[in-house]
């Protein structure tokens, strides 16, 4: 039983991990086709990755992206996080479900939503737009990591601050901040992770200057199959597996399982 | 000391007057008048959920009041924020900064209160000494015992020089040895000091050991304020008769009165004379408490000294005997300091005596 059970868990990891082991192996081939190298090895297609424009100008687009809407999420979302938890208002649950709502929206739906709204005011194709789309995205996961590092830190030290003379605003930067610093990393790389690999919401948002790199690997492939895609996928791979292993450190996978 | 710490304030007192917080439809403190003078050690004590703890949340400028007034100093609280009190607060818990040294913890209100670099190193150092941690200035507050970081939190809160020191059971998280070391430590810090100090506890040793006055709280009300022995010995309801300690509690009723002094009835006892209470008529309920220690018991001979019961529990405690003495149909306590009474077995008949001015007499 023990044995059997054993071999369906190397099955599902095999399963899982399987094609995106094989993507990474295809992007050494040299040849001019998807295929699994056998023998002979190459950098080929990150040679064409890195002078293909578009892919450099997507890649920076993310990053940027990523970038900002992840700074803004972990901003907007240690100040809901720090009404919700130590304000306790009525009606925190719903606060609370309203900001981790994109969590249950399909994100189709919301695609086409926004789209609409921000065709409506005028905003449709701009770098404001898609961001504005990537922090509703991203809050949630801000919202819920910090949330638990600030029930984990209770108001006492608050207390304590301010019954030095400080202001609450102080007693916040000073101590509440820094001890919460673990919790805002996490957040932050986070929301920048799943910034960057956001394509549903996107790919409506996106008009021809604005095409992430995730957008632009799915445009491309709809047009051809070369092992550039190979090459991006494993790159991609790679950087998202440099930030979990620095969120498990923090252990803020934890956190968001609550 | 007491000046180098305290500068050239005088200790201001705190005045509490018909303070109401309702959490939801129940009244965490339901009505509390309290006045602690300047320089006093007050006590709130109380069973948990008593409302103890709120109380002094609202003192701090935590909580606002739904109704009353606070006033420290003779200035008006009621609606100041926490920062503007002048107040110093410490915790079950420490509530240390954990990223801060400790003389970083002590200075942080010094910074706060935009006291000049130059004077913060030396009140810091005069504060640590104070609490005796001289030499720990650098050390993190997770590299200190239980007893020393509630030290820091004293230095911390003193070294403001507030006006008032609330400390919110500063000594429960420490073990039993500690704590009582810290509570003479307290006793001797607060008294050099001479700032006004109220504490919040539900530990009786420490209440009394401390304190000048002690409150004893219920259900958000104050049942009693006065000094421990007068709580003690003169209770004013049988709660805080039964709170503070074990004790013997006599159902009876007002027998006759005679000027001050009223008879009480009871029954399977002797008539017993007490100081009458205010109001109190000919046939009232009237319930006399007794503590153990203040009961006698000798070996019934052919004169006894009182009513006669029969010993049908011993409980040696070391320095102290407990018996329970099976009297009519009511169990009597007794203590005793061992070896005087060694003739008192289980089972033996014994005379209960006792002063009547040891009784205190509560409405029942």
């Amino acid at each position: 039983m023990r044995r059997l059970l054993t071999g369906f868990n190397l099955l599902m990891i095999a399963y899982v991990v399987a094609p995106i082991v094989l993507v990474v192996w295809m992007s050494f081939t040299p040849s001019m086709r998807f295929e699994v190298p056998l023998g002979a090895f190459s950098l080929r297609w990150y040679r064409e990755l890195f002078s293909y424009d578009a892919f450099i100008d997507s890649a920076i687009l993310s990053l940027r992206l990523g970038l900002v809407a992840a700074l803004v999420a972990t901003a907007v979302g240690f100040l809901a996080a720090y009404g919700v938890v130590r304000g306790r208002p009525p009606g925190s649950g719903a606060l609370v479900a309203l900001f981790t709502a994109p969590l249950i929206v399909p994100a189709v739906v919301y695609g086409i939503a926004v789209l609409q709204f921000t065709n409506l005011v005028g905003l449709y194709g701009s770098f404001t737009a898609l961001l504005l789309a990537h922090v509703v995205i991203v809050l949630p996961f801000a919202m819920r990591t910090l949330q638990a590092t600030l029930e984990g830190h209770g108001p006492e030290l608050e207390w304590a601050a301010m019954s030095l003379g400080a202001r609450r605003r102080h007693a916040v930067l000073l101590v509440t901040v820094p001890l919460c610093l673990r919790g805002m990393v996490s957040a932050f790389l986070f929301c920048f992770l799943i910034s960057f690999s956001e394509v549903t919401v996107t790919l409506f948002m996106t008009g021809p200057a604005h095409q992430t790199l995730p957008v632009r690997i799915f445009n491309y492939v709809s047009d051809r199959i070369d092992p550039t895609m190979a090459a991006v996928s494993s790159l991609i791979v790679l950087v998202s597996v440099a930030l979990v292993l620095v969120l498990n450190r923090l252990g803020a996978l934890g956190n968001l399982r609550k | 000391m007491a000046a180098a710490t305290r500068g050239e304030r005088a200790p201001a007192g705190l005045e509490a007057a018909s303070l109401v917080k309702r959490f939801g439809g129940t009244a965490a403190v339901d009505g509390i008048d309290v006045a602690v003078r300047p320089g006093e050690f007050f006590t709130v004590l109380g069973p948990s959920g008593c409302g103890k703890t709120t109380f002094l949340r609202l003192v701090a400028g935590i909580l606002s009041p739904d109704a009353g007034r606070i006033a420290i100093g003779g200035a008006d609280v009621t609606r100041a924020p926490i920062w503007a009190r002048r107040i110093g607060l410490v915790f079950q818990n420490y509530a240390l900064f954990p990223h801060l040294t400790v003389a970083q913890n002590v200075a942080f209100g010094l910074a706060m209160q935009k006291v000049p670099r130059a004077e913060r190193a030396p009140r810091v150092a005069r504060a640590l000494q104070t609490v005796r941690l001289e030499g720990y200035e650098k050390r993190k507050p997770a590299e200190l015992s239980g007893g020393q970081q509630q030290r820091v939190a004293l230095a911390r809160a003193i070294v403001i020089e507030p006006d008032l020191l609330l400390l919110d059971e500063p000594l429960s998280n420490l073990d039993a040895r500690l704590r009582e070391d810290m509570r003479s430590e307290l006793a001797d810090l607060q008294r050099r000091v001479g700032i006004t100090t109220v504490l919040v506890t539900h530990d009786i040793h420490e209440a009394f050991a401390l304190s000048d006055r002690v409150a004893v709280m219920r259900s958000g009300k104050v049942e009693q304020i006065g000094a421990p022995t007068e709580l003690y010995e003169r209770p004013a309801s049988r709660f805080v008769a039964g709170f503070l300690g074990p004790v013997n509690e006599w159902p009876g009723r007002v027998a006759a009165l005679d000027g001050g002094t009223a008879e009480i009835a009871v029954d399977g006892l002797r008539p017993c004379r007490v100081a009458a209470g205010a109001g109190w008529r000919v046939g009232d309920a009237v319930a006399l408490v007794l503590r153990p220690e203040r009961v006698r018991l000798d070996p019934a001979g052919d004169d006894p000294a009182g009513p006669v019961g029969r010993i049908d529990q011993v409980a040696h405690l070391g320095n102290l005997v407990n018996y329970r003495i099976a009297l009519a149909d009511r169990a009597v306590l007794a203590q005793t300091a061992p070896g005087r009474t060694r003739a008192l077995a289980l089972g033996a008949a014994v005379a209960v005596a006792w002063d009547d001015a040891d009784l205190a007499a509560v409405a029942s």
